[in-house]
């Protein structure tokens, strides 16, 4: 046998191999994944809303993922797009998954000029997690009961009225803005540094307004320091009974804070259903349904991969639209 | 008598074994975090978090209480020993804390800082159980204005940290604000000196800075130094306990740091860093001989130590009382509460009185443990001078890079940490103090932050700083300082300048 004849035969024989591994791979992964820890990149820093969320899932995630862990990273910083890139560059094996949100997952590429992934096609949809329901909450002194009368009057006095918010970009930002081109009103955006911060500022008095999360603003509403003017979801929320939803002053008014889980581009189909219906368990588990249900005044979701894509796809149609109209411009 | 029930109901949770192990496990930990440069409280809390969703509730926050408020304690050891602020709040800890060390004094530092910090703590803990709600209005009294002032009251003190040249002062507090303004501008979006970086959109980070400029700088005039002025350290331990007269300096000192650090750490984002900043300059001020400051002064180590204590302590009442987070660590407390089905806020306190006065309780605990722990650990700190410096750097500069990375789990800091250390070498060859820079860098973005935050407050219209009373005080207290600050630095060049002949 010649040398160059043995060198072929090994070359087929190492084709066949890797072919045949690549062939079976998808088949592997679904029934073994994970058979090690699998990380979840979050985009904010450890503490808040969505923070606390990743970690009520990595809590009940072990049982239904053979009794593998989900491990929490935070990794913070540029309005989330810097966890985001970073995710985007990863293989999609399913052992690094993001939690996905507004800001880096529907609005980043019109307010960030050379963002280093594209929202459309850098992630694989996986599941809808939570809604984190959220409120427009209104300094008490101010004499408004819903927001029908707070945008009448706001209306006549454009500018008189300044809304807190996290930063240009963010959820809170957005939401205002899209408020606020919604009802013909025009306010004053101040920026501040957290959710809590925000708060206070209404609570003092600075704010007029400000969207918060039900779970941070609720004992604050109940105790009278803060009044709730609206929700911004269109369904009544469980625990404000007496809020409004926004779409009672403007018809069809509907925004969610979603969180969902997606990972880097190109997952095979299989492993995606697969990844799907663990968190799909973990999300219809108890615990974990408490978690996120009562004690974070949240509302799990869950449900499939095809129903997230649809979701994200009509965000990313939505949000640019309200970014530009608020003459948010890429920097 | 009321209050002493509800302290009564509080020692008995804390006191439970479970608990007190719980406590001690935190103050350990706290300590291992504070010893260790850059890695945080903040990261350590966040990784320990799903730890507590197993435990008691109240369990879980003492032993994540311990962490934060022992990193305060072991702070001060590494800023002492090696001259690199194991947390931010210790970074004045350095000035004169590494100068007793390098006089022999090490021992002293510690043990006056470990005493500082216990009689902080305990005062501190005495005030939440008794003021909580009023401390926490004053806390939420600040609105952007009163902060603006209070910013400009503390860029005028800022001259004051430095000895020496007050031109070189001004100037580092300067290039400190200049460092400040990279980042994204928060009112506009707008990016300032980011060169297309994403992670210096968010800013410089501080650990990076303070890590590079002073750990970093100190390392490299170290390892140029010659080999005798290197292991001067070593060879000239002295006494580890306070001399009669070192007592008699320190302790007001201690109790005017307690006092400023109860105050400003109720304040939201970096009261104990604040505090730390704000003892130093009071110790410096009320010094019948500010000279001594930077040369191994013992006041200068008492106060922004007891200071930097206490105000951590205080950092609690707003996330106790109103469920409001200060800082970083207060956020994910009250994510550890929410995940136990607590809804933070003042309800807490009524509600389940059991645990807000048992954490309180384990806070007095916990800082008679870190005295336990701290005072014996001394001797053997001070033996760690004894090892090798061309050993000891090694270690430091690991323990440095390890401690940057876990901030944001990103490498470019690292490098960025690097960079400042060469920065911080030329410093110390042009004999440019570096804490003025830093509290430039602190104070910089946030004047600037709240100086448009109460623009747009207000309309546009400046009045707003003269109209609300805090703000006015703090302005006038600013323009007081201004005179004070100005008079004796004029003086004072003169008096150096006679000593040199």
């Amino acid at each position: 046998m010649s040398l160059a004849r043995l060198a072929r035969r090994h070359f087929v024989r190492a084709a066949v191999i890797a072919a045949t591994t690549l062939a079976a791979a998808p088949a592997f992964a679904q029934s073994t994944w994970p058979d090690r820890p699998v990380r979840l990149v979050v985009p904010v820093g450890a503490g808040g809303a969505a923070d606390t969320l990743a970690r009520n899932l990595s809590n009940g995630f072990q049982q239904f993922a053979n009794g593998q862990p989900l491990i929490v990273e935070n990794r913070p910083g540029g309005g989330g797009t810097l966890a985001a890139a970073a995710v985007a560059r990863e293989k999609p094996d399913g052992y690094t998954l993001f939690l996905a949100e507004v800001g880096a997952n529907a609005v980043a590429h019109v307010l960030q000029a050379k963002l280093p992934y594209d929202p459309h096609t850098a992630f694989t949809p996986i599941v809808h997690a939570a809604n984190l329901p959220s409120v427009v909450v209104m300094k008490p002194t101010l004499p408004y009961k819903n927001l029908a009368e707070f945008a009448a009057d706001a209306r006549k006095q454009p500018g008189k009225f300044n809304y807190a918010s996290a930063g240009i970009g963010n959820w809170t930002h957005l939401f205002m803005a899209y408020l606020s081109n919604q009802a013909g009103i025009e306010m004053v955006n101040v920026v501040y540094r957290s959710g809590a911060e925000m708060l206070t500022s209404v609570i003092r008095g600075d704010a007029d307004v400000a969207p918060i999360t039900v779970s941070t603003a609720l004992s604050h509403i109940k105790e009278g320091r803060v009044r709730s003017l609206a929700g911004f979801g269109s369904k009544p929320m469980a625990q404000l009974p007496d809020t409004e939803p926004a779409s009672k002053a403007l018809p069809g008014f509907d925004v969610l804070l979603w969180h969902g889980i997606v990972a880097p581009a190109g997952m095979d189909p299989a492993l995606t259903a697969r990844i799907n219906g663990v968190f799909n368990q973990v999300l219809q588990s108890d615990s974990v349904r408490n978690a996120i249900n009562v004690a974070q005044a949240a509302e799990a979701v869950g449900g499939s991969a095809a129903q997230f894509d649809a979701l994200i796809k009509l965000e990313l149609k939505r949000w640019p639209d309200v970014a530009k109209a608020a003459g948010m411009k890429p920097e | 008598m009321d209050f002493l029930a509800n302290l009564g109901l509080g020692f008995g949770v804390a006191l439970t074994p479970a608990n007190l192990g719980f406590a001690l496990i935190g103050c350990l930990v706290g300590t291992l975090v504070g010893v260790l440069p850059g890695i945080g409280p903040v990261a350590t809390v966040a990784m320990l978090l799903p730890l507590t969703f197993h435990l008691e509730p109240v369990s879980g926050l003492i032993m994540l209480a311990g962490i934060f408020y022992g990193a305060q304690y072991g702070g001060s050891t590494t800023a002492i020993l090696v001259n690199m602020p194991g947390e931010t709040s210790s970074v004045v800890t350095c000035i004169d804390g590494h100068q007793m060390a390098r006089n022999g004094r090490a021992g002293a530092a510690l043990t006056v800082a470990a005493l500082g910090s216990f009689f902080a703590g305990t005062v501190a803990t005495l005030m939440i159980a008794l003021f909580s709600p009023p401390l926490a209005l004053v806390g939420q009294s600040f609105g952007a204005p009163e902060y603006f002032s209070l910013m400009a009251v503390g860029l005028i003190a800022a001259v004051v940290l430095a000895h020496g040249s007050i031109v070189k002062a001004v100037a580092m507090v300067l290039l400190g604000l200049l460092l400040g303004l990279v980042g994204t501008d928060g009112q506009t979006g707008g990016q300032r000196f980011t060169f297309g970086v994403t992670i210096l959109s968010d800013g410089i980070g501080f650990v990076p800075l303070a890590i590079g400029i002073f750990g970093l700088g100190e390392v490299i005039a170290n390892l140029v130094a010659p080999q005798q002025r290197r292991e001067l350290v070593s060879s000239r331990i002295s006494n580890l306990w306070l001399t009669k007269e070192e007592f008699r300096q320190a302790w007001p000192a201690s109790v005017r740091g307690t006092l400023i650090g109860s105050v400003l750490g109720v304040l939201p984002g970096g009261g104990a860093t604040l505090s730390a900043f704000a003892g130093y300059v009071l110790e410096k001020k009320v010094a019948r001989d500010p000279s001594r400051f930077g040369k191994g002064a013992i006041e200068g180590v008492a106060g922004p130590e007891s200071a930097n204590n206490a105000g951590a302590q205080t950092s609690f009442i707003p996330m106790l009382t109103l469920g409001i987070p200060g800082n970083a660590v207060m956020a994910l407390m009250i994510g550890a509460l929410t995940i136990h089905g607590i809804q933070p806020g003042p309800q807490v306190m009524t509600e389940r009185p059991a645990l807000f006065w048992g954490m309180i309780a384990s806070m007095w605990i916990g800082n008679v443990m870190l005295l336990v722990i701290n005072l014996p650990m001394i001797g053997l700190w001070v033996q760690l001078l004894k090892v090798p410096y061309r050993q000891l750097y090694l270690a430091i500069l690991l323990f440095s890079a390890i401690g940057v990375y876990t901030v944001n789990n990103n490498t470019f800091e690292v490098i960025l940490t690097a960079l400042f250390g060469i920065v911080g070498y030329i410093f110390i060859r042009l004999e440019c103090e570096p804490a003025p820079l830093l509290l430039g860098f602190i104070l910089g973005p946030l004047m600037e932050e709240n100086l448009r935050r109460a623009m747009r407050i207000s309309g546009g219209d400046p009045m707003i700083f003269l109209n609300r009373p805090i703000s006015l005080g703090l302005l006038i207290a600013a323009a007081l300082l201004l005179l004070v600050v100005a008079l004796p630095a004029i003086r004072g060049k003169r008096e150096e300048v006679f000593q040199e002949k």
